[in-house]
């Protein structure tokens, strides 16, 4: 579990070009990006970046919603945010939203990469070979998951979306990697990089 | 900490359950934006909802930004 298919991302405030930003306070400045290790996970319908994360990228709110985790239904807020991939050539992810959430129970990791964001990808897990793969053919910046439609209203039309966007595919981005990576010391969980440190002294998961 | 969150979104949650039921007749689906007891308009995605919220009140502001749906979804995160 703790060392399965992991990504480098960098969490930050939406990008958007064209809104018109308002003064920020000096003390956000230099501060709005950080990078941290993600886990695939699969099981999760949504991605959730840990409130420590969520604090110090100083995210906005824009909704509450309910998680049903192992351990019950969870009341969280919901945050924009943009993502970036910053050792791979994976699309940037401008906005989305992503769940605040207490990740202390996985210490190596301050997300969770869900399926609204696996839905952008073909992702392949070797499990006997101990690697996994991302091909990215999509041209569009964002596909709605199965999950964020109302049933009753996507059905045949996401089915077309999806097959335009993969038809609408120009070269494809593709990240191999192994998750048999050694494990990191035990002690207390990493600090989320500095995003002014020098990219060399940064936590690099490679094998 | 957890209070001032709480409290964050509070008006405009309260605004969004007044009108949801109103909403749900024609608008079942969208996503409307609102900044304290004010609908800025509804929107066919998330992402198109955001930028339209942004650009009218920033980026530095809380607020809502919410999918009309009949029954409030609960997300499997395991």
């Amino acid at each position: 579990m703790l060392y399965g298919p992991r990504l480098q991302i960098s969490i930050g405030p939406p990008i958007l070009s064209a809104a018109r930003e308002q003064p920020r306070s000096p003390g956000k400045i230099g501060s709005r990006f950080t990078d941290t290790d993600a886990l695939i996970d699969t099981g999760a319908q949504k991605t959730v970046v840990a409130l420590e994360a969520v604090r110090k990228v100083g995210l906005s709110k824009i909704n509450e919603t309910e998680l049903r985790t192992a351990g019950g239904i969870i009341k969280v807020d919901v945050y924009v945010a943009s993502l970036q991939f910053p050792r791979c050539d994976l699309k940037s992810i401008e906005v989305m939203e992503v769940s605040g959430c207490d990740l202390s129970h996985i210490p190596f990791y301050r997300c969770l990469i869900g399926r609204d964001i696996l839905s952008r990808w073909s992702f392949h897990y070797d499990g006997a070979a101990g690697t996994w793969q991302i091909t990215e053919n999509s041209t569009k910046s964002w596909v709605e998951p199965p999950e964020g439609f109302d049933p009753d209203l996507w059905g045949q039309g996401l089915q077309r979306l999806v097959l335009s966007a993969v038809l609408r595919s120009a070269s494809a981005s593709q990240y191999t990697d192994t998750y048999n990576h050694p494990p990191r010391p035990a002690a207390a969980a990493p600090p989320i990089a500095d995003p002014s440190a020098p990219a060399a002294l940064r936590p690099c998961p490679q094998p | 900490m957890a209070t001032d969150q709480q409290a964050r979104l509070a008006v405009e949650l309260e605004y969004f359950s007044q009108h949801k039921a109103e909403w749900l007749a024609h608008k079942t689906g969208q996503y409307v934006v609102i900044k304290e007891n004010r609908p800025l308009g509804f929107y066919p995605s998330f992402e198109v909802a955001y930028r339209a919220g942004a650009a009218t009140f920033g980026l530095e502001t809380d607020f809502l930004v919410k999918q009309i749906l009949e029954h409030e979804p609960v997300f499997l995160v395991l």
